[in-house]
Protein backbone atom coordinates (compact mmCIF):
# COMPACT_ATOMS: atom_id res chain seq x y z
CA UNK A 1 0.00 0.00 0.00
CA UNK A 2 0.82 3.57 0.43
CA UNK A 3 2.54 5.23 3.25
CA UNK A 4 0.96 9.31 4.66
CA UNK A 5 4.50 10.61 3.55
CA UNK A 6 4.16 8.95 0.17
CA UNK A 7 0.77 9.85 -0.05
CA UNK A 8 1.52 14.14 0.34
CA UNK A 9 4.48 13.69 -2.36
CA UNK A 10 2.00 12.26 -4.54
CA UNK A 11 -0.69 15.07 -4.00
CA UNK A 12 1.70 17.49 -4.58
CA UNK A 13 3.73 16.24 -7.76
CA UNK A 14 0.28 15.12 -9.54
CA UNK A 15 0.28 18.34 -10.94
CA UNK A 16 3.94 20.10 -11.41
CA UNK A 17 5.46 23.95 -11.35
CA UNK A 18 6.32 25.19 -14.00
CA UNK A 19 9.59 26.12 -12.72
CA UNK A 20 13.20 25.06 -13.56
CA UNK A 21 13.91 22.96 -10.31
CA UNK A 22 10.10 21.91 -9.67
CA UNK A 23 11.28 19.11 -7.30
CA UNK A 24 12.80 21.43 -5.24
CA UNK A 25 10.08 23.46 -5.03
CA UNK A 26 7.71 21.03 -3.89
CA UNK A 27 9.61 19.61 -1.22
CA UNK A 28 9.80 23.04 -0.11
CA UNK A 29 6.13 23.05 0.21
CA UNK A 30 6.61 19.73 2.04
CA UNK A 31 9.38 20.27 4.39
CA UNK A 32 11.32 17.35 2.40
CA UNK A 33 14.85 17.33 0.81
CA UNK A 34 15.02 17.35 -2.99
CA UNK A 35 16.20 14.31 -3.35
CA UNK A 36 13.87 12.40 -1.06
CA UNK A 37 10.55 14.00 -3.26
CA UNK A 38 12.33 12.54 -6.60
CA UNK A 39 13.18 8.76 -4.97
CA UNK A 40 10.00 8.72 -3.72
CA UNK A 41 8.17 9.60 -7.41
CA UNK A 42 11.06 7.17 -8.83
CA UNK A 43 9.94 4.12 -6.59
CA UNK A 44 6.10 5.06 -6.95
CA UNK A 45 6.66 4.87 -10.66
CA UNK A 46 8.42 1.72 -10.04
CA UNK A 47 5.46 -0.06 -7.79
CA UNK A 48 2.69 1.18 -10.59
CA UNK A 49 1.34 3.55 -8.08
CA UNK A 50 2.05 6.32 -10.66
CA UNK A 51 1.14 4.62 -13.92
CA UNK A 52 3.18 7.70 -15.86
CA UNK A 53 4.89 11.01 -15.37
CA UNK A 54 4.66 13.82 -18.16
CA UNK A 55 1.70 15.88 -20.25
CA UNK A 56 -2.11 14.55 -19.50
CA UNK A 57 -3.70 16.07 -23.43
CA UNK A 58 -7.32 17.64 -23.58
CA UNK A 59 -7.11 14.99 -26.78
CA UNK A 60 -10.73 17.33 -27.97
CA UNK A 61 -8.79 20.29 -28.16
CA UNK A 62 -5.81 19.52 -29.97
CA UNK A 63 -7.88 17.84 -32.63
CA UNK A 64 -7.94 14.01 -31.64
CA UNK A 65 -11.85 14.73 -31.60
CA UNK A 66 -13.17 11.29 -33.09
CA UNK A 67 -13.66 8.87 -29.60
CA UNK A 68 -15.20 5.79 -30.17
CA UNK A 69 -15.72 3.16 -28.11
CA UNK A 70 -16.06 0.14 -29.32
CA UNK A 71 -18.66 -2.92 -27.70
CA UNK A 72 -18.46 -6.55 -28.29
CA UNK A 73 -19.28 -9.71 -26.62
CA UNK A 74 -16.87 -12.51 -26.63
CA UNK A 75 -17.25 -16.11 -25.14
CA UNK A 76 -15.60 -16.08 -22.28
CA UNK A 77 -12.54 -18.71 -22.56
CA UNK A 78 -11.67 -16.19 -25.76
CA UNK A 79 -11.74 -12.95 -24.29
CA UNK A 80 -8.17 -12.98 -22.43
CA UNK A 81 -6.33 -13.70 -25.89
CA UNK A 82 -8.44 -11.15 -27.89
CA UNK A 83 -7.85 -8.27 -25.00
CA UNK A 84 -4.41 -8.70 -24.89
CA UNK A 85 -4.70 -8.83 -28.65
CA UNK A 86 -6.63 -5.72 -29.04
CA UNK A 87 -4.39 -3.54 -26.63
CA UNK A 88 -1.37 -4.47 -28.72
CA UNK A 89 -2.96 -2.03 -31.57
CA UNK A 90 -1.53 1.21 -32.62
CA UNK A 91 -4.30 3.88 -31.86
CA UNK A 92 -6.29 1.86 -29.19
CA UNK A 93 -6.09 3.87 -25.78
CA UNK A 94 -8.48 1.79 -23.55
CA UNK A 95 -9.33 -1.89 -23.98
CA UNK A 96 -11.30 -3.98 -20.53
CA UNK A 97 -13.06 -6.58 -19.70
CA UNK A 98 -16.03 -5.75 -17.74
CA UNK A 99 -19.05 -7.43 -16.64
CA UNK A 100 -22.61 -6.40 -15.89
CA UNK A 101 -23.93 -5.57 -19.65
CA UNK A 102 -24.80 -7.46 -22.99
CA UNK A 103 -21.27 -6.89 -24.42
CA UNK A 104 -18.38 -7.81 -22.11
CA UNK A 105 -15.18 -6.45 -24.27
CA UNK A 106 -14.82 -2.47 -24.24
CA UNK A 107 -12.07 -0.47 -26.10
CA UNK A 108 -11.76 3.43 -27.30
CA UNK A 109 -9.91 3.93 -30.64
CA UNK A 110 -9.05 7.92 -30.76
CA UNK A 111 -7.98 9.83 -33.88
CA UNK A 112 -8.74 12.84 -35.94
CA UNK A 113 -11.81 11.54 -37.64
CA UNK A 114 -14.98 9.52 -37.52
CA UNK A 115 -14.31 7.85 -40.91
CA UNK A 116 -10.39 7.23 -39.74
CA UNK A 117 -11.59 5.49 -36.85
CA UNK A 118 -14.55 3.67 -38.10
CA UNK A 119 -12.08 1.96 -40.81
CA UNK A 120 -9.50 0.97 -38.00
CA UNK A 121 -12.13 -0.37 -35.69
CA UNK A 122 -13.49 -2.46 -38.96
CA UNK A 123 -9.83 -3.35 -39.67
CA UNK A 124 -9.20 -4.96 -36.80
CA UNK A 125 -12.46 -6.99 -36.03
CA UNK A 126 -12.31 -8.30 -39.35
CA UNK A 127 -8.42 -9.18 -38.46
CA UNK A 128 -9.92 -11.07 -35.17
CA UNK A 129 -12.52 -12.24 -36.95
CA UNK A 130 -15.30 -10.77 -34.81
CA UNK A 131 -18.25 -9.87 -37.07
CA UNK A 132 -21.09 -8.63 -34.20
CA UNK A 133 -19.73 -5.54 -32.60
CA UNK A 134 -21.04 -2.04 -31.80
CA UNK A 135 -19.55 1.23 -32.28
CA UNK A 136 -20.73 3.78 -29.87
CA UNK A 137 -19.34 7.40 -30.87
CA UNK A 138 -18.93 9.86 -28.41
CA UNK A 139 -21.30 12.86 -29.18
CA UNK A 140 -20.58 14.98 -26.61
CA UNK A 141 -18.37 15.57 -23.65
CA UNK A 142 -19.72 16.63 -20.27
CA UNK A 143 -16.78 16.44 -18.59
CA UNK A 144 -13.18 14.99 -18.72
CA UNK A 145 -10.32 15.50 -16.06
CA UNK A 146 -7.56 13.90 -14.49
CA UNK A 147 -8.06 11.55 -11.46
CA UNK A 148 -6.27 13.73 -8.73
CA UNK A 149 -6.27 12.96 -4.96
CA UNK A 150 -7.06 16.08 -2.73
CA UNK A 151 -4.05 17.75 -1.27
CA UNK A 152 -3.40 18.24 2.24
CA UNK A 153 -4.49 21.40 3.93
CA UNK A 154 -3.20 21.38 7.59
CA UNK A 155 0.61 19.93 7.05
CA UNK A 156 0.88 20.27 11.15
CA UNK A 157 -2.37 18.06 11.61
CA UNK A 158 -1.03 15.50 9.50
CA UNK A 159 1.03 13.51 12.05
CA UNK A 160 0.34 9.74 11.94
CA UNK A 161 -2.18 8.62 15.06
CA UNK A 162 -0.80 6.07 16.69
CA UNK A 163 -3.91 4.26 18.29
CA UNK A 164 -2.31 4.34 21.34
CA UNK A 165 -3.36 7.49 22.23
CA UNK A 166 -6.63 6.31 21.30
CA UNK A 167 -9.24 5.85 24.59
CA UNK A 168 -12.42 4.50 23.28
CA UNK A 169 -14.77 5.67 25.90
CA UNK A 170 -19.32 5.78 26.12
CA UNK A 171 -19.98 9.17 25.88
CA UNK A 172 -23.35 10.90 27.98
CA UNK A 173 -24.80 13.43 24.96
CA UNK A 174 -25.87 15.79 27.75
CA UNK A 175 -25.76 18.82 25.31
CA UNK A 176 -27.00 19.53 21.10
CA UNK A 177 -24.77 17.91 18.63
CA UNK A 178 -24.01 19.95 15.56
CA UNK A 179 -23.57 18.17 12.02
CA UNK A 180 -22.20 20.59 9.43
CA UNK A 181 -23.14 19.60 5.79
CA UNK A 182 -26.50 17.97 4.66
CA UNK A 183 -24.49 15.68 2.03
CA UNK A 184 -24.57 11.18 2.19
CA UNK A 185 -22.14 11.68 5.02
CA UNK A 186 -23.50 14.07 6.74
CA UNK A 187 -26.98 12.30 6.62
CA UNK A 188 -25.69 9.08 7.62
CA UNK A 189 -24.14 10.69 10.66
CA UNK A 190 -27.24 12.14 11.50
CA UNK A 191 -28.68 8.57 11.25
CA UNK A 192 -25.47 7.41 13.39
CA UNK A 193 -26.02 9.82 16.35
CA UNK A 194 -30.03 9.87 16.16
CA UNK A 195 -30.08 6.50 18.23
CA UNK A 196 -28.20 8.32 20.86
CA UNK A 197 -29.98 11.79 21.25
CA UNK A 198 -32.49 13.63 19.84
CA UNK A 199 -31.05 17.14 20.21
CA UNK A 200 -29.54 17.16 16.86
CA UNK A 201 -28.84 20.63 14.32
CA UNK A 202 -27.71 19.90 10.42
CA UNK A 203 -26.16 23.09 8.58
CA UNK A 204 -26.76 22.47 5.13
CA UNK A 205 -27.44 24.56 2.12
CA UNK A 206 -29.98 21.92 0.55
CA UNK A 207 -32.80 21.56 2.11
CA UNK A 208 -33.25 17.69 3.27
CA UNK A 209 -35.53 14.90 4.67
CA UNK A 210 -34.67 14.35 8.26
CA UNK A 211 -36.49 13.01 11.26
CA UNK A 212 -38.56 16.07 12.58
CA UNK A 213 -36.69 16.60 15.94
CA UNK A 214 -33.50 17.45 13.91
CA UNK A 215 -33.29 21.15 13.96
CA UNK A 216 -32.29 22.16 10.23
CA UNK A 217 -30.62 25.73 9.40
CA UNK A 218 -30.71 25.94 5.70
CA UNK A 219 -28.16 28.47 5.09
CA UNK A 220 -25.05 28.96 2.83
CA UNK A 221 -22.19 28.82 5.49
CA UNK A 222 -20.01 31.76 5.35
CA UNK A 223 -16.24 30.80 6.39
CA UNK A 224 -16.09 33.48 9.25
CA UNK A 225 -19.88 32.58 11.07
CA UNK A 226 -19.66 28.73 11.11
CA UNK A 227 -19.17 29.15 15.13
CA UNK A 228 -22.34 30.98 15.37
CA UNK A 229 -23.99 27.98 14.87
CA UNK A 230 -21.95 26.06 17.60
CA UNK A 231 -23.65 26.87 21.16
CA UNK A 232 -21.52 26.82 24.34
CA UNK A 233 -22.91 23.47 26.03
CA UNK A 234 -22.39 21.46 22.54
CA UNK A 235 -21.30 17.79 22.94
CA UNK A 236 -19.92 17.10 19.52
CA UNK A 237 -19.37 18.16 16.45
CA UNK A 238 -19.43 16.77 13.24
CA UNK A 239 -17.48 18.67 10.18
CA UNK A 240 -19.27 16.90 7.45
CA UNK A 241 -18.79 19.43 4.39
CA UNK A 242 -17.58 19.36 1.05
CA UNK A 243 -15.37 22.12 1.81
CA UNK A 244 -12.37 20.93 3.49
CA UNK A 245 -10.48 24.03 4.73
CA UNK A 246 -13.85 24.65 6.43
CA UNK A 247 -14.17 21.55 8.04
CA UNK A 248 -10.37 22.78 8.80
CA UNK A 249 -11.40 25.32 10.80
CA UNK A 250 -14.29 24.25 12.66
CA UNK A 251 -11.77 21.19 13.80
CA UNK A 252 -9.51 24.30 14.64
CA UNK A 253 -12.26 26.47 16.82
CA UNK A 254 -13.59 22.95 18.28
CA UNK A 255 -10.14 22.04 19.32
CA UNK A 256 -9.42 25.33 21.07
CA UNK A 257 -12.64 25.40 22.50
CA UNK A 258 -12.47 22.05 24.06
CA UNK A 259 -15.38 20.53 21.78
CA UNK A 260 -15.29 17.04 20.64
CA UNK A 261 -15.08 17.11 17.20
CA UNK A 262 -15.37 14.75 14.06
CA UNK A 263 -14.10 15.93 10.79
CA UNK A 264 -15.29 13.08 8.75
CA UNK A 265 -12.62 11.48 6.89
CA UNK A 266 -10.06 13.13 8.53
CA UNK A 267 -8.65 11.29 11.50
CA UNK A 268 -5.89 13.95 11.88
CA UNK A 269 -8.28 16.63 12.46
CA UNK A 270 -11.01 14.80 14.51
CA UNK A 271 -10.70 14.59 18.60
CA UNK A 272 -13.03 12.17 18.41
CA UNK A 273 -13.88 9.18 15.64
CA UNK A 274 -16.88 6.67 14.98
CA UNK A 275 -16.55 3.25 15.79
CA UNK A 276 -18.48 1.22 13.74
CA UNK A 277 -21.24 0.03 15.83
CA UNK A 278 -23.20 -3.62 16.56
CA UNK A 279 -26.19 -2.35 18.78
CA UNK A 280 -28.99 -4.86 19.90
CA UNK A 281 -31.02 -3.69 22.09
CA UNK A 282 -29.00 -2.43 25.41
CA UNK A 283 -26.17 -4.22 23.75
CA UNK A 284 -23.17 -2.09 22.12
CA UNK A 285 -20.32 -3.23 20.30
CA UNK A 286 -18.49 -0.68 19.41
CA UNK A 287 -15.33 -1.37 16.46
CA UNK A 288 -12.41 0.72 15.82
CA UNK A 289 -9.19 0.12 13.42
CA UNK A 290 -8.11 3.98 14.71
CA UNK A 291 -9.46 5.73 11.47
CA UNK A 292 -6.78 3.13 9.37
CA UNK A 293 -9.48 0.94 7.75
CA UNK A 294 -13.09 1.47 8.44
CA UNK A 295 -13.84 -1.55 5.87
CA UNK A 296 -12.57 -3.42 8.46
CA UNK A 297 -14.36 -2.66 11.10
CA UNK A 298 -17.81 -2.42 8.91
CA UNK A 299 -17.00 -6.33 8.25
CA UNK A 300 -16.33 -6.95 11.73
CA UNK A 301 -19.58 -5.48 12.90
CA UNK A 302 -21.58 -7.15 10.44
CA UNK A 303 -20.42 -10.53 11.70
CA UNK A 304 -21.00 -9.78 15.19
CA UNK A 305 -24.64 -8.26 14.14
CA UNK A 306 -24.81 -12.16 12.95
CA UNK A 307 -24.08 -13.12 16.22
CA UNK A 308 -25.27 -11.16 18.97
CA UNK A 309 -28.42 -12.05 19.14
CA UNK A 310 -27.73 -14.53 22.07
CA UNK A 311 -25.73 -12.58 24.12
CA UNK A 312 -28.82 -9.67 23.65
CA UNK A 313 -30.94 -12.59 25.19
CA UNK A 314 -28.61 -13.10 27.96
CA UNK A 315 -28.87 -9.28 28.66
CA UNK A 316 -32.55 -9.56 29.02
CA UNK A 317 -32.21 -12.90 30.77
CA UNK A 318 -29.19 -11.73 33.52
CA UNK A 319 -29.71 -7.89 34.34
CA UNK A 320 -32.68 -7.93 36.24
CA UNK A 321 -31.35 -10.33 38.71
CA UNK A 322 -28.24 -8.31 38.95
CA UNK A 323 -30.26 -5.45 40.01
CA UNK A 324 -31.55 -7.91 42.77
CA UNK A 325 -28.33 -8.78 44.27
CA UNK A 326 -25.71 -6.48 46.72
CA UNK A 327 -21.84 -5.98 46.30
CA UNK A 328 -20.08 -7.32 43.58
CA UNK A 329 -18.84 -10.36 44.64
CA UNK A 330 -22.33 -11.58 45.00
CA UNK A 331 -23.10 -10.58 41.61
CA UNK A 332 -20.33 -12.20 40.17
CA UNK A 333 -21.34 -15.16 42.48
CA UNK A 334 -24.88 -15.66 40.98
CA UNK A 335 -24.66 -14.32 37.99
CA UNK A 336 -21.62 -17.13 36.66
CA UNK A 337 -23.65 -19.94 38.14
CA UNK A 338 -26.66 -18.79 35.79
CA UNK A 339 -24.78 -18.22 32.88
CA UNK A 340 -22.71 -21.55 33.12
CA UNK A 341 -25.76 -23.93 33.66
CA UNK A 342 -26.11 -25.69 30.70
CA UNK A 343 -30.18 -25.96 30.66
CA UNK A 344 -30.05 -21.96 31.36
CA UNK A 345 -26.79 -21.79 28.49
CA UNK A 346 -29.40 -24.26 25.90
CA UNK A 347 -32.63 -22.79 26.24
CA UNK A 348 -31.16 -19.42 25.54
CA UNK A 349 -29.65 -21.19 22.40
CA UNK A 350 -33.15 -22.40 21.43
CA UNK A 351 -34.70 -19.25 21.93
CA UNK A 352 -36.86 -20.52 24.73
CA UNK A 353 -36.64 -17.27 26.74
CA UNK A 354 -39.46 -18.31 29.25
CA UNK A 355 -37.66 -21.36 30.03
CA UNK A 356 -34.47 -19.95 30.62
CA UNK A 357 -35.79 -17.13 33.09
CA UNK A 358 -37.81 -20.23 35.09
CA UNK A 359 -34.32 -21.84 35.21
CA UNK A 360 -32.19 -19.39 36.19
CA UNK A 361 -34.78 -17.84 38.73
CA UNK A 362 -34.82 -21.34 40.15
CA UNK A 363 -31.11 -20.90 40.49
CA UNK A 364 -31.00 -17.67 41.95
CA UNK A 365 -33.71 -18.52 44.86
CA UNK A 366 -31.16 -21.66 45.94
CA UNK A 367 -28.31 -19.42 45.67
CA UNK A 368 -29.30 -16.24 47.26
CA UNK A 369 -30.85 -18.20 50.52
CA UNK A 370 -27.31 -18.97 51.41
CA UNK B 1 -8.20 20.67 -36.72
CA UNK B 2 -5.05 21.11 -34.60
CA UNK B 3 -4.33 25.42 -35.13
CA UNK B 4 -3.09 27.07 -32.48
CA UNK B 5 -0.52 24.38 -32.21
CA UNK B 6 2.73 24.87 -34.24
CA UNK B 7 5.34 21.88 -35.26
CA UNK B 8 7.30 22.56 -31.68
CA UNK B 9 4.42 22.84 -29.83
CA UNK B 10 3.12 19.13 -31.47
CA UNK B 11 6.55 17.65 -31.22
CA UNK B 12 6.50 18.67 -27.21
CA UNK B 13 3.21 17.06 -26.45
CA UNK B 14 4.01 13.83 -28.46
CA UNK B 15 7.38 13.80 -26.47
CA UNK B 16 6.16 15.09 -22.89
CA UNK B 17 3.41 12.44 -22.81
CA UNK B 18 5.74 9.53 -22.19
CA UNK B 19 9.03 11.30 -21.18
CA UNK B 20 9.21 13.79 -17.67
CA UNK B 21 12.65 12.69 -16.25
CA UNK B 22 12.18 12.34 -12.65
CA UNK B 23 15.65 14.65 -12.13
CA UNK B 24 16.33 18.15 -10.55
CA UNK B 25 15.92 20.28 -13.95
CA UNK B 26 13.74 17.88 -15.60
CA UNK B 27 12.94 21.08 -17.85
CA UNK B 28 16.52 21.13 -19.09
CA UNK B 29 16.72 17.76 -20.05
CA UNK B 30 13.37 17.63 -22.19
CA UNK B 31 14.80 21.37 -23.52
CA UNK B 32 17.76 19.33 -24.86
CA UNK B 33 15.98 16.88 -26.09
CA UNK B 34 14.45 19.22 -28.66
CA UNK B 35 17.52 21.66 -28.89
CA UNK B 36 15.60 23.99 -27.29
CA UNK B 37 16.15 26.35 -24.70
CA UNK B 38 14.72 25.34 -21.06
CA UNK B 39 12.55 29.05 -20.23
CA UNK B 40 11.25 28.16 -24.23
CA UNK B 41 9.99 24.57 -22.93
CA UNK B 42 8.73 26.01 -19.82
CA UNK B 43 6.99 29.71 -21.50
CA UNK B 44 5.05 26.54 -24.23
CA UNK B 45 3.72 24.66 -21.67
CA UNK B 46 2.15 28.02 -19.48
CA UNK B 47 0.38 28.86 -22.92
CA UNK B 48 -0.51 25.07 -23.88
CA UNK B 49 -1.82 24.65 -19.97
CA UNK B 50 -3.78 28.31 -20.79
CA UNK B 51 -5.83 27.62 -23.61
CA UNK B 52 -6.72 24.10 -21.79
CA UNK B 53 -4.73 21.89 -24.97
CA UNK B 54 -2.87 20.20 -22.43
CA UNK B 55 -4.63 19.69 -18.86
CA UNK B 56 -1.56 19.00 -16.52
CA UNK B 57 1.75 18.40 -16.45
CA UNK B 58 2.58 16.03 -14.03
CA UNK B 59 1.91 12.65 -12.53
CA UNK B 60 -0.22 10.28 -13.81
CA UNK B 61 -2.00 8.18 -10.67
CA UNK B 62 -3.01 4.62 -10.83
CA UNK B 63 -5.95 5.19 -8.63
CA UNK B 64 -6.89 1.40 -8.27
CA UNK B 65 -2.87 1.16 -7.00
CA UNK B 66 -3.56 3.20 -4.02
CA UNK B 67 -7.05 1.56 -2.89
CA UNK B 68 -9.45 3.57 -4.72
CA UNK B 69 -12.16 2.16 -6.69
CA UNK B 70 -13.13 2.97 -9.72
CA UNK B 71 -15.84 1.85 -12.30
CA UNK B 72 -17.90 2.53 -15.54
CA UNK B 73 -21.27 3.40 -15.91
CA UNK B 74 -24.00 3.76 -17.78
CA UNK B 75 -27.51 5.15 -18.02
CA UNK B 76 -30.51 5.59 -20.20
CA UNK B 77 -31.57 9.10 -20.37
CA UNK B 78 -34.34 10.34 -22.77
CA UNK B 79 -33.19 13.10 -24.62
CA UNK B 80 -34.88 16.03 -23.03
CA UNK B 81 -33.58 15.23 -19.88
CA UNK B 82 -30.10 14.62 -20.84
CA UNK B 83 -28.35 18.03 -19.36
CA UNK B 84 -30.42 18.18 -16.03
CA UNK B 85 -28.69 14.33 -15.73
CA UNK B 86 -25.60 15.18 -17.32
CA UNK B 87 -24.77 18.25 -14.57
CA UNK B 88 -26.19 15.63 -11.76
CA UNK B 89 -23.88 13.36 -12.77
CA UNK B 90 -21.11 15.96 -12.98
CA UNK B 91 -21.42 17.44 -9.41
CA UNK B 92 -20.17 14.34 -8.33
CA UNK B 93 -15.96 14.65 -7.49
CA UNK B 94 -15.26 11.08 -8.23
CA UNK B 95 -16.36 11.55 -12.14
CA UNK B 96 -13.71 11.71 -13.99
CA UNK B 97 -15.24 11.12 -17.64
CA UNK B 98 -18.89 11.57 -18.48
CA UNK B 99 -19.57 11.49 -22.66
CA UNK B 100 -23.38 11.39 -24.38
CA UNK B 101 -22.85 8.21 -26.78
CA UNK B 102 -24.53 7.45 -30.16
CA UNK B 103 -27.16 4.31 -29.04
CA UNK B 104 -28.32 3.10 -25.62
CA UNK B 105 -27.13 3.59 -22.82
CA UNK B 106 -26.58 7.27 -23.85
CA UNK B 107 -24.64 8.60 -21.31
CA UNK B 108 -21.56 6.90 -19.99
CA UNK B 109 -19.42 8.39 -17.09
CA UNK B 110 -16.95 6.82 -14.99
CA UNK B 111 -16.45 7.14 -11.34
CA UNK B 112 -13.58 6.79 -8.76
CA UNK B 113 -14.16 6.94 -5.21
CA UNK B 114 -11.85 5.67 -2.03
CA UNK B 115 -13.37 2.46 -1.56
CA UNK B 116 -15.85 0.30 -2.71
CA UNK B 117 -18.35 1.56 -0.14
CA UNK B 118 -18.95 4.99 -1.59
CA UNK B 119 -18.43 4.51 -4.71
CA UNK B 120 -21.47 2.03 -4.61
CA UNK B 121 -23.32 4.88 -2.41
CA UNK B 122 -22.65 7.12 -4.98
CA UNK B 123 -23.60 5.18 -7.56
CA UNK B 124 -27.12 4.49 -5.73
CA UNK B 125 -27.58 7.82 -5.22
CA UNK B 126 -26.87 9.24 -8.77
CA UNK B 127 -29.27 5.83 -9.67
CA UNK B 128 -31.64 8.13 -7.38
CA UNK B 129 -31.41 11.35 -8.10
CA UNK B 130 -32.05 10.20 -11.92
CA UNK B 131 -34.63 8.07 -11.30
CA UNK B 132 -33.53 5.73 -13.69
CA UNK B 133 -31.69 2.29 -13.66
CA UNK B 134 -27.70 2.58 -13.46
CA UNK B 135 -25.71 0.04 -15.41
CA UNK B 136 -22.66 -0.97 -13.60
CA UNK B 137 -19.46 -2.12 -15.34
CA UNK B 138 -16.39 -2.70 -12.93
CA UNK B 139 -13.79 -4.11 -15.06
CA UNK B 140 -12.86 -7.54 -14.08
CA UNK B 141 -9.49 -7.08 -16.51
CA UNK B 142 -7.51 -3.67 -17.83
CA UNK B 143 -5.69 -4.68 -21.39
CA UNK B 144 -4.49 -1.33 -21.58
CA UNK B 145 -5.00 1.87 -20.40
CA UNK B 146 -1.98 3.97 -22.04
CA UNK B 147 -3.69 6.75 -23.22
CA UNK B 148 -0.80 8.31 -25.97
CA UNK B 149 -2.26 10.80 -28.59
CA UNK B 150 -0.04 10.88 -31.69
CA UNK B 151 -0.21 14.85 -33.63
CA UNK B 152 0.89 15.11 -37.15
Amino acid sequence: MISDEELAVLAEVQRLPFVSEPFAEIAKRLGMKEEKVIDICKDLLDRGLIRRFGISVNHRKVGISANLMVVANIAEDLVDEIGEKIATIEGVTHCYYRVGWDYNLFFMIHSETKEEVITRAKEIMEDLGITEYKHMFSTREFKKISFEIPKREHQDHEKIIESTFQLPIVLNLSGPVIIFGGGLVGRRKVNFLSKFTKNISVISKESLDLPKYVKLHLINLDSKKFYKYIPKNTSLVVGALSDSQLNSKISDYCRTHNILVNVVDNPALSSVIFPALSKNGDLNITISTGGKCPFLSKKLREYLDSITDPWTDWLGLLSPFRNELVGIEEKNRVLSKIYENTEVQSHILKKEIELAKIKALEIYNVLSKH
Amino acid sequence: MTEGLDKTDKELINLMQNYFPLSRHPYDDIAKRLGLKSNNVISRLENLTEKGLIRKVGAIIAANKIGFKSILAAVSIPDECIEKAASIINSYRGVTHNYLREGTPNIWFTLTEQDEETLFASLEEIENKLQSKVIRLPAEKIYKIGVKFDLR
